[in-house]
């Protein structure tokens, strides 16, 4: 489905009623808005493990973002987190979604964090997976050296000194097989209906210079966040840097060991806490 | 979720992705649109039997109908048949839902039929449950007599001849219980009811339309689905439907025993449904 959000159509998809039978009344269960990783990937690669898991205690909802898989392309000048961010919560508006679950993952979760700080109140909980406060090629570099030998490190610096479409080719050959501990299944890129010139764009732009530690200082939603001790992108020590910047009190932090990138292709149970804490969100209604 | 519609916003809630994982693809699966009974009650009691059971097939939109549920309503002269028709051409515009199936019950049938009838290219399949041409209150009255005695049938007649808020209540308390063969408690504590709608249509439904000789438009594969004892579209109003149709394009059945809710009533209409959306598509270029 797809629906008008200010100048484009954004697509979506949906998993799970939002209104339940029980006994007998209807109950209303929470609702989880999954934003991709990227920008340049989908909501695609939700669709065979998170989303369904999280189906089963809300209604789940994929979301391509402007530019990316089936929504508008729109134009580069729009493709920057404060239009992504309030493409987001008009999104929210144009379907009456009320005070939602957000669960980003890497760019999803940085649009996440800037819709929160945009629009206080907007969402009830976030879950930030794979999330950094910046950027630091420094930081990724090594971490690629450490998994894939000096040619992954060296592919990678070639691409984050002059991210293309011509030196991303190389960059997913040799880098992006290191996302994962477990091997990415050639299906699950296959299924994506990628942008890579939207993915180069925002790797030559803003990626560099978003910084979120000062949109996260007021806080004040219950925010969980999942690293990957292996995650050569957005890294351990990014995570770190994010979750020290926030108040104390409000976010639960869980590093998981022998994973990479998005953590739950190397470390499935994770959505376990997922779904816990998605749950909690579920208020007894008045 | 709500969506703007024109001028009033419909509640519609989702079972099923639209698009889901297949190998290298991500395989686009047809919607399947669910038009609720009613008016004035709304799209909980597809949640418990049909809209599970069909979610394997395609996407379920369960839909909220104009003044229905937690949908908007609007000014009684935007209450007809045509409007309810035209939005859910709308409402599919709104969200790019093409070539939907639509299941319709009861009144659902009746805004389908009208529906297809007014946007021929735009259904793959129209599939009407316990549905008719048009509404005539001595039909129903006496099917409420015949299953619930004088109490069912004058409380039916009372609510057609004075629609207001007391025969309302008469009615749900002496003809209502009829309506089905398993009872209808937790459909109807289950349902967001509006009954200044309801009370609107008993005044407007008799007179108000009248599909035949309106439905020779109509292009889609059609299935019928009747309850030989159905108290209120009686089974006269599926034959009348049947006719009013092209021909070769229909075909009805008929469940005996069956009431208003015709696939609690009579399993095998569920069967009847499930291979009736097995059956390919005829036309070139539909999926």
């Amino acid at each position: 489905m797809k629906v008008q959000v200010g100048d484009i159509r954004l697509f979506f998809d949906v998993e799970g009623a939002q209104v339940v039978p029980d006994g007998p009344w209807m109950r209303e269960r929470p609702t989880v808005i999954l934003i991709h990783t990227g920008p340049g990937a989908d909501h695609s690669s939700y669709k065979d493990h998170v989303g369904p898991a999280l189906a089963g205690v809300a209604q789940v909802v994929y979301l391509d973002v402007r530019g990316a898989g089936r929504s508008d392309r729109s134009t580069p000048e729009r493709w920057n987190l404060d239009t992504w961010a309030d493409d987001l919560v008009g999104f929210c508006e144009a379907l009456e979604i009320a005070r939602p679950v957000v669960l980003g993952t890497a760019f999803g979760a940085f649009t996440a964090v800037r819709a929160r700080f945009r629009h206080p109140g907007f969402c009830s909980r976030l879950v930030l997976v794979s999330a950094v406060a910046r950027y630091s090629h420094t930081r990724s570099v090594t971490v690629f050296d450490r998994l894939g030998g000096p040619a992954a490190g060296e592919t990678a610096a070639r691409y984050f000194a002059n991210p293309s479409e011509a030196t991303f080719v190389e960059f997913l050959r040799v880098c992006v097989p290191l996302y994962t501990r477990t091997a990415l299944s050639p299906d699950v890129v296959a299924r994506m209906e990628m942008n890579i010139e939207l993915g180069a764009y925002f790797d030559a732009a803003e990626s560099r210079t978003f910084d979120l530690r000062d949109e996260v200082r007021d806080l004040d939603c219950p925010t969980l966040v999942l690293a990957g001790e292996d995650d050569p992108t957005t890294t351990l020590s990014g995570a770190r840097e994010l979750v020290s910047a926030m108040p104390p009190g409000i976010v639960r932090f869980e590093v998981f060991d022998h994973a990479g990138h998005g953590v739950f292709r190397d470390r499935p149970e994770a959505i376990e806490l997922v779904r816990d804490f998605v749950s909690a969100a579920a208020e007894p209604s008045a | 979720m709500r969506v703007q519609v024109g001028d009033v916003r419909l509640f519609f809630d989702v079972e099923g992705a639209g698009l889901v994982p297949d190998g290298p693809w991500m395989r686009p699966r047809p919607t399947i649109l669910l038009l609720h009974p009613g008016p004035g009650f709304d799209h909980a009691l597809y949640k418990v039997l049909l809209g599970p059971r069909l979610a394997p097939l395609g996407q379920v939109v369960y839909l909220d109908q104009r003044g229905n549920g937690r949908s908007d309503t609007s000014p009684r002269e935007r209450l007809t048949l045509e409007t309810w028709a035209d939005d859910v051409r709308a409402f599919c515009d709104a969200l790019a839902i093409e070539r939907p199936v639509v299941l319709g019950h009861g009144f659902g049938a009746l805004v389908a039929a009208a529906y297809a009838a007014r946007h021929p290219e735009h259904p793959r399949r129209l599939v009407l449950v316990n549905g008719g041409t048009r509404v005539v209150p001595g039909r129903s009255v006496a099917v409420y007599e015949r299953l619930g005695g004088a109490a069912a049938g004058e409380a039916a007649k009372m609510f057609y001849d004075q629609p207001n808020e007391r025969t309302f209540a008469v009615f749900m308390r002496h003809a209502y219980p009829h309506t089905t063969s398993y009872g209808t408690a937790e459909a109807a504590t289950r349902a967001t009811w509006n009954p200044d709608v309801l009370i609107h249509w008993r005044r407007y439904a008799p007179g108000g339309f009248d599909l035949r000789g309106r439905l020779g438009t109509v292009r889609a594969p059609t299935l019928l689905l009747a309850g030989e004892d159905d108290p209120e579209l009686t089974p006269a109003g599926s034959t009348e439907l049947l006719q009013a149709l092209p021909e070769g394009i229909a075909r009805l059945r008929t469940f005996p025993k069956a009431r208003h809710g015709v696939f609690r009533d009579a399993p095998g209409a569920l069967d009847e449904l499930l291979a009736f959306l097995a059956e390919p598509d005829q036309e070139a270029g539909a999926g």
